[in-house]
């Protein structure tokens, strides 16, 4: 009896086949024709499908799609493909195999400038939290009015580039003769070397970040947390929970959100952004400065009249690529997964 | 029962006023620690651009008189190529990117035509994709198409590498008006690219603006590819400029390096003075981007 019954559904499924086909050729048909309002058996009206309108709107979106093909895609396949070849000045490429990656493995400055972003990566993620505890402050205060104001206050460094505080910070520490050289020197009778002792170097990086108050995601967790409906205040404030216990049970969990958004960006910006390093770059500091990013930047564009290393640049560009898109994906699945 | 109804509010704003000053006194305390650390910068950069070289070193954290006007000038003369070049990039960056983004975006959201859903993953996918890569084989791209060092390896870059993010946006923003609000016009007659004009374009403008301040942001304190793509002095934005300016020899006039400095934040400011709650708002307007 039951293999009967097996029988004809293997049957049916067997007549259903050229059906099915038919039914996914039909959706692959819809996808590319853009013809999904279609039902099977209907006419295509070809006119609608490749008229006047249908030409204007393709060139409406033509540009966009143009530029970001050029433009983004093809450097984004050329770093897949050259990161296997031999790169002359010219432009030229060789194929060499893992040649590329053999010189990045072998280099020992690699391992250093990877020790270097950990230092970085761990300590942005440390610093995230006082732009929390400053968003929290603040959005605590009882006047809209003044809560504003501060909000306004803290966004007012952003007119300045963010080049021109790191040139500021490196004129105030100064290389010879600096204003917070000699204040050190004063009071503690030795004078330090901020920006050219390489034991120095990384904690000078990561203290011209005080207040570690980024206006940006201040704005971002303000958002967040004025998001949620009063009654949720009342309710807290009703059952008398204190200001640290409000923190850790209610206003963390509620910008769990916002807080991962901030995360993803300071994980992907941890491992791949140089800038700052870049403009704090000396040859004395060379070991301690060096973050496998600004690594990739120096071999294609070197300081003196060292030639440029495209292929090895070209690797660790991908290497980095890879790594951060697993870092990211691992991210967004650790988001989806406690959503 | 009318009265209870009167006093309540008032006996409650009484308690309020009783508990607000111990609690939010410490609150505003710390706000200042914070704020005066953050504009501690700016402070010092204002200070020192009215001042001789002499005494931006010997008193640093004071203001000095008489102050010094003509620091100004000075900076004004070194700095001006950059600035008004990079005023020319960042409104060419500006206008471009958003007319191109948004023109795909009205298409993509609400026209039909052939492989619109696959280009439209093609741009889609370009968000969750990591740029660190492409330094190098832009640049090598960049010199081949022989447009470095001029006002294109800026903007061209800028539209393909910026724009999937904003198209998105705006294809969202599109979709969530009506269909009829377009298809009345249509029926009227009215050609595309009219519609588009009147109708589309006017009805995203807060979008547009939001994405004008972020662009204006971006260009004004890109660094990194400006500095790599434009090598020829008269042709550097202001950043690169900058950087320049601090390890040469002009860098050793203090007061003039400042107001340097200070005069490179111009244009945001006058951006900020005029559109507070939009460059706020353009602050954080890339933070979705995943």
């Amino acid at each position: 009896m039951k293999k009967k019954a097996e029988g004809v559904k293997l049957h049916n499924s067997g007549r259903n086949l050229p059906a099915a086909l038919k039914k996914i050729g039909l959706k692959i048909r819809n996808y590319v024709l853009d013809t999904e309002e279609v039902l099977p058996g209907q006419k295509i009206r070809w006119k609608r499908v490749f008229g006047l309108s249908a030409l204007v709107a393709f060139l409406f979106a033509l540009p966009a799609i143009v530029t970001n093909i050029i433009f983004d895609w093809i450097p984004m396949f050329d770093g897949i493909i050259k990161a296997f070849c031999y790169v002359d000045s010219r432009g030229n490429s060789y194929f060499v195999g893992l040649q590329n990656f053999k010189n990045v493995f072998s280099d020992p400055i690699l391992y250093k400038s990877i020790g270097n972003m950990l230092f970085f990566f761990v300590f942005n993620l440390l610093l995230m939290f006082p732009t929390i505890i400053c968003t929290v402050v603040m959005f605590r205060m009882k006047s809209a009015k003044v809560q504003y104001v501060y909000r306004v206050l803290l966004c007012l460094p952003m007119v300045v580039p963010s080049l021109v505080f790191t040139l500021l910070w490196i004129f105030v520490f100064g290389y010879n003769f600096g204003v917070l050289t000699d204040l050190a020197e004063r009071l503690f009778g030795h004078r330090y070397n901020f920006l050219g002792d390489p034991k120095l170097i990384k904690w000078t990086i990561l203290f011209t970040g005080i207040p570690w108050v980024t206006s940006n995601n201040v704005l971002i967790y303000i958002g967040g947390l004025n998001g949620i409906s009063e009654s949720v205040w009342d309710a807290a404030k009703m059952d008398g929970v204190g200001p640290i216990r409000k923190f850790f049970s209610l206003e963390l969990p509620l910008i769990v959100g916002q807080f991962k958004l901030v995360l993803i960006g300071v994980l992907g910006a941890s491992i791949t952004s140089y800038s700052t390093q870049l403009l704090y770059y000396n040859a004395a500091v060379h070991d301690s400065i060096m973050t496998p990013g600004l690594l990739m930047y120096y071999k294609a564009f070197p300081l003196t009249t060292v030639p440029s290393d495209y292929g090895y640049s070209y690797a660790l560009g991908l290497i980095l690529f890879v790594v951060s898109l697993f870092l990211s994906l691992l991210t967004l699945k650790f988001v989806k997964s406690s959503d | 029962m009318n009265t209870m109804n009167n006093a309540l509010p008032i006996a409650k704003m009484a308690g309020k006023k009783r508990r607000w000053i111990p609690h939010d006194i410490g609150k505003n305390i710390y706000m200042w620690l914070v704020l005066i650390l953050m504009l501690l910068p700016l402070y010092i950069l204002l200070i020192s651009s009215f001042k001789t070289s002499a005494d931006v070193l010997n008193h640093f954290f004071v203001p000095t008189f008489p102050l010094v006007f003509t620091n100004f000038p000075k900076a004004w003369e070194i700095i001006s190529p950059y600035f008004l070049t990079t005023f020319y990039y960042a409104a060419m960056n500006t206008v471009i990117t958003t007319l191109v983004s948004v023109l795909a975006g009205y298409a993509f959201g609400k026209l039909r035509f052939p492989c619109r859903k696959l280009l439209f993953m093609c741009l889609f996918a370009k968000m969750f994709l990591p740029t660190v890569m492409n330094l190098v084989p832009s640049f090598m791209l960049a010199a081949k198409l022989g447009i470095l060092n001029t006002v294109w390896v800026i903007v061209l870059f800028c539209v393909g590498q910026s724009q999937p993010y904003w198209v998105f946006v705006m294809k969202t923003f599109v979709e969530q008006q009506p269909k009829e609000l377009f298809e009345s016009m249509r029926l009227d007659g009215a050609s595309e690219l009219r519609i588009f004009a009147t109708l589309v374009a006017p009805l995203l403008l807060p979008m547009i603006s939001l994405m004008a301040i972020n662009l204006v942001l971006f260009s004004w304190n890109d660094f990194v590819w400006p500095l790599v793509t434009l090598t020829e002095d008269s042709k550097r934005t202001i950043t690169v400029g900058l950087y320049w300016l601090s390890k040469s020899q002009v860098g050793r006039d203090y007061g003039v390096l400042m107001s340097g400095y200070l005069l490179s934040a111009l244009p945001l400011v006058v951006v900020f003075l005029f559109g507070m709650k939009a460059f706020m708002k353009g602050l954080t307007a890339g933070a979705i981007k995943i």
